[in-house]
């Protein structure tokens, strides 16, 4: 009696895992080609350096959104402000916060208050204090009442005066190029509205005066397993997804955006887990609706470096809100699946992130337990089971090694032969145990999205793992 | 009895963070008979190796990633005393007016722009030195300790 | 950012795993299916799994040991690139400051150069010029170097093309502008980008030659048949260096140019402060479209000044219907005699527009002693509220009031 549907339910699962991974080593092959060798000639150095000395740039806005910050807030504003750049403001925005982060500001950077005459582009919680930077006159800091990450970032862009403004998290590092190198894309292309930028995990590496000195990988697997995880992501998957016009994520560490479009489309939604992806989706959404032509791109240059759970706690907590923020916004957003008025979005990338991403923990999860049951009531045999297991296995390690190859091209990879074998080995091991334990938590993510709406839960800050960064300002303090 | 100086015995000292520039600057000065140059390509050592050296003319780069050449004219202009004149002959491939402007403004006694000329910047840097061991003999008691050895 | 080298290897590398483990996992899933429906035993089934399976594993090791081997020669690669780098670079300086004159070198052998003298000699070529300059050039065709790159360029592969194209633009070599004026018909836009940024750059150390054969008006033709970004045609002017203001004069003569190539023009002409062209710019501001009646204003303020014949339509792009264009007017504004420019500025304080207000704000508080004082005069008692409050933002910025009395002046919340 159970022969048929749970032939049909094999052979689904069986597509399902040849087309995810047949889309995934095509995205591996275009992103590859596509963006990184070309990319790799036309963003040289030398032109970088060219342009930088050029004045060909478009000034930038930073707005950092921070809650209870103190450990990190003063090195990662100090860092910011030694970009790089010839032209950018960075307004920070403390949400409400309850511990020194504000006042920590106020000491570091000589902060005098300062009443705004604001436009109110986005309506947002009540503003109470707007302070200057004696120091830096181009920082800027609000302290406002607490209304959520969307929420200060959307009074960050009340203030923002430049054409761009890039949204950074708060523990976000950026390279000191990386302003430079992301809005590059923009002096070339009138039509693009938002750029999404490389992250990758911070942990293991030396950081002296706000950059990174030496790279090595950290001494933990499980943060191991989130190298080789983000190399995966960005490399492979938004790579792919950029070529084809369909980039539906960018990453709340670093993104950046033209300012009018994102006023246009209604700023960042408030209430939502990931307004970031929420917003590009939004985006999209708008320029289509309107007919008028637009691209969200990405750049493969790692230009943000993030700390990353080190405790499986933190790492759960962040897995299942990414989770459930991805689920959030597909439903959101769901008149766009398979719906043809949002051309290859709607039929292509909406459809892949609801089978392949949002729903595809309960699928691997029915695919454990078919697979289980199958070997234990002789239906499959038992020899078929492994052997399928196996090479479900074996191809996602290829994939991984895939991701790490790419990053063997960079200058700026992780320099030691020891290191690549680690994480060559990272892409064995994260297989046995790490993985599962992941698709478990999406699971439990997926089932919590009715009950769990809009919630943020909290992250243990380390602080950088870094040698000591000697505290002195860059710029001495004028009398 | 004053010394007579001679302005190729001059210290100069390159800071540029390409190493092509760096040895480029070095070989020219050489071949024109400067035997005193150090340079670096760090720019963050810049200043520690201005208190060492105690050079009579600065060749420095004005993008250099970390500390790039605004912050190091700001750190040397703290160290210079009031009296001194130190020329700085600023290197960059940087056109802009403004910025040329912001240079000179900051302490920087002359510009001149990459891809330079040869023959031009070693007469910018003689004419500097010149000017500098003159503001020297001017000051007794400073040229007898910044005597050449 | 990244290397270079290896990339042809693994994308083909890649290409064959994924290649493979298709067909693998395609014939996997019809025998499958096949095996199922036609009630055949699924040994054929397993038989294939275990091929695929093996084939996946060979693949995966393949892979990780091409990794690794990259790895580690690169490493050793770039370690023997830089040492040879450093040789190479110390030996072309002694040639480039010797005295042999240029035409000498570039007689020079048939020897092929390797890869690290090459990039030795470019990296030389931007920070020297004249003889030095020229003499580095010499040793380039004197070893063929340009003829190989030219090659490259006409012909190559993309990637060749592409790292031909940038070392030309570093080399400047006059012989390879045509071809890089011609590559601006090419169909792929990274190529037109790249070509148009060496082009230019090549352009600005050629010896000026006037007249409708002359690089600068092959180079204006060429921009003007091509299809690129208006960033990027900013870009190049840019790199133009001391002859952009020749070919900028040219452009804006031309009478049949591009709104999008006057835009371009217009922006140029104010990033590189070309004061002397005040007049050619002002023309543009009343023009059709309100970008570029935008453009020509926001180029008049960074030139610092607005000629006689632009104050008509200054006065008028003041109450102009689109908003930007009113903006920048107001910015130029300032560079008017303060007596015409400040009525004409008021009324600006209570426009609908939160930038209008800003940009007349600041441009009245530039006006000297007058202008301030007409600031404050509206900071205390203009009916508008939110005029109040942009004078005081202004005087604020100004340094002209002081936070605690800015609280005490009507209207700041």
């Amino acid at each position: 009696m159970w022969s048929a549907p749970l032939t049909v339910y094999q052979y689904v699962l069986l597509v399902y895992f040849s087309g995810l991974n047949l889309l995934y080593a095509l995205f591996c092959c275009v992103g590859l080609r596509a963006l990184v060798i070309v990319f790799a000639r036309e963003f040289s150095q030398g032109s970088l350096r060219d342009l930088l000395e050029r004045d060909v740039y478009k000034p930038v806005s930073i707005l950092v959104p921070a809650y209870d910050e103190e450990v990190s807030i003063v090195g990662s504003v100090r860092s910011l402000l030694a970009l790089q750049f010839p032209e950018f403001e960075v307004i920070v925005v403390s949400d409400g916060s309850t511990d020194e982060t504000m006042a920590r500001l106020i000491d570091a950077f000589s902060l005098a208050e300062q009443p705004w005459a604001s436009r109110q582009d986005l309506p947002t919680a009540p503003i109470r204090r707007t302070y200057r930077s004696l120091t830096h006159p181009n920082l800027v800091v609000v302290d406002k009442e607490n209304g959520g990450k969307a929420d200060a970032l959307n009074a960050g862009l009340n203030l923002a005066r430049y054409p761009l403004f890039a949204a950074v998290d708060a523990d976000s590092m950026l390279d000191a190029e990386a302003i430079l190198r992301a809005t590059r894309l923009f002096v070339e292309d009138e039509t693009l509205v938002a750029v999404g930028g490389t992250i990758r995990p911070l942990n293991g590496a030396v950081v002296q005066d706000g950059r990174v000195t030496e790279l090595a990988m950290p001494k933990r697997w499980l943060e191991r397993f989130q190298v080789l995880e983000y190399a995966r992501a960005f490399f492979t998957g938004r790579a792919g997804w950029s070529h084809f016009k369909s980039l539906l994520i960018i990453s709340g560490a670093f993104g950046l955006f033209r300012r009018t479009a994102v006023l246009e489309a209604g700023g960042f939604l408030v209430g939502t887990v990931s307004e970031d992806m929420e917003l590009v989706v939004r985006l999209h959404k708008h320029f289509l609706r309107k007919g008028q032509p637009y691209n969200i791109r990405f750049t493969p240059d790692p230009i943000c470096w993030t700390e990353v759970p080190t405790d499986l706690k933190t790492l759960r907590r962040q897995r299942n809100r990414w989770h459930r923020g991805l689920c959030e916004t597909l439903w959101k957003h769901r008149d766009m699946l398979f719906n043809p008025r949002y051309g290859r979005l709607g039929m292509v990338a909406v459809p892949y992130f609801w089978i392949f991403e949002a729903l595809s923990p309960l699928v691997e999860v029915s695919g454990y337990l078919i697979v289980g049951v199958g070997a234990f009531t002789g239906f499959v045999s038992p020899r078929f089971t492994i052997l399928f297991v196996l090479l479900a296995v074996l191809y996602g390690m290829l994939l991984s090694q895939l991701a790490a190859g790419v990053e063997t091209f960079l200058s700026t990879r992780y320099p030691r032969l020891r290191d690549r074998v680690v994480l060559l080995v990272a892409a064995f091991i994260e297989f046995v145990g790490y993985r599962q334990f992941l698709v478990l938590e999406r699971t439990l993510a997926t089932v919590q999205v009715p009950f769990k709406k809009g919630q943020w839960g909290k992250m243990r800050r380390q602080g950088a793992t870094a040698v000591a960064a000697p505290e002195t300002a860059v710029t001495a303090p004028r009398p | 009895m004053i010394e007579t100086l001679r302005p190729k015995d001059a210290r100069i000292l390159v800071v540029d963070d390409e190493r092509v520039n760096v040895v480029l600057l070095e070989r020219i000065l050489e071949q024109d008979g400067y035997t005193n140059v150090r340079s670096t390509t760090r720019s963050d050592q810049a200043v520690a190796l201005y208190e060492e050296f105690e050079p009579d003319l600065v060749l420095l780069d004005l993008h250099m990633p970390g500390l790039d050449g605004f912050a190091v004219m700001e750190r040397l202009e703290d160290r210079i005393a009031g009296d001194t004149f130190l020329p700085i002959l600023i290197l960059t491939a940087d056109i802009r007016p403004e910025v040329k402007r912001r240079a000179l403004a900051a302490g920087a006694k002359d510009f001149v722009t990459k891809p330079f000329d040869r023959t031009e910047v070693l007469l910018r840097i003689q004419n500097l030195l010149q000017t500098r061991f003159l503001h020297m003999r001017l000051r007794p008691e400073l040229a007898s300790e910044g005597q050449a050895t | 950012m990244w290397r270079r080298y290896g990339d042809a290897v693994y994308t083909l590398v890649t290409f064959a795993v994924f290649g493979f483990e298709t067909l693998a996992l395609g014939a996997l899933s019809i025998s499958f299916l096949l095996g199922r429906t036609t009630g055949i035993a699924d040994t054929p089934v397993e038989g294939i799994l275990l091929a695929t399976l093996t084939s996946t594993a060979s693949a995966l090791a393949l892979l990780g040991f091409f990794l690794l081997a990259y790895h580690f020669t690169s490493t050793l690669r770039d370690r023997w690139h830089v040492e040879q780098l450093d040789t190479w670079t110390e030996r072309w300086i002694a040639l480039a400051l010797e005295d042999t004159p240029a035409e000498q070198l570039a007689e020079g052998s048939t020897r092929r150069l390797p890869r690290a003298a090459v990039d030795a000699v470019l990296s030389l070529l931007e920070v020297v010029k004249s003889e030095e300059g020229d003499r580095l050039k010499a040793v380039l065709a004197g070893h063929g170097v340009d003829r190989l790159l030219l090659r490259h360029v006409r012909s190559g592969h993309l990637t060749a093309r592409l790292d031909a194209i940038e070392s030309l633009g570093k080399a400047r070599l006059p012989q390879a502008f045509d071809a890089l004026i011609s590559l601006l018909k090419h169909p792929r836009p990274v190529v037109r980008r790249m070509a148009v940024r060496a082009a230019a750059g090549t352009l600005a150390t050629m010896p000026p030659e006037p007249g409708p054969d002359g690089p600068g008006a092959r180079f204006i033709e060429a921009l003007k048949g091509t299809d690129i970004q208006s960033g990027v045609a900013q870009e190049s002017l840019l790199l133009l260096e001391t002859r952009a203001g020749a070919v900028l004069r040219d452009l804006l003569a031309q009478p049949d140019l591009g709104d999008r190539l006057r835009w371009v023009a217009l922006e140029t002409t104010g990033r590189l402060g070309l004061a002397d062209m005040a007049g050619e710019v002002a023309g543009s501001t009343s023009h059709a479209d309100p970008e570029l009646r935008a453009a020509a204003f926001r180029a008049l303020r960074r030139l610092g000044s607005v000629p006689e014949e632009a104050h008509g339509s200054l006065l008028e792009a003041l109450r102009d219907e689109v908003d930007f264009v009113r903006v920048q007017a107001s910015h130029a504004a300032a560079f008017l005699p303060s007596e015409v420019a400040l009525p004409a500025l008021e009324p600006g304080l209570e426009d609908e527009s939160w930038w209008v207000r800003r940009a007349t704000a600041a441009s009245m508080a530039r006006l000297g002693d007058d202008g301030v004082a007409a600031v404050r005069r509206a900071a205390e008692t203009h009916p508008d509220q939110a005029a109040r409050e942009m004078a005081v933002q202004i005087l604020l910025e100004a340094g002209v009031l002081d936070p605690a009395a800015a609280r005490l002046v009507k209207g700041v919340a």
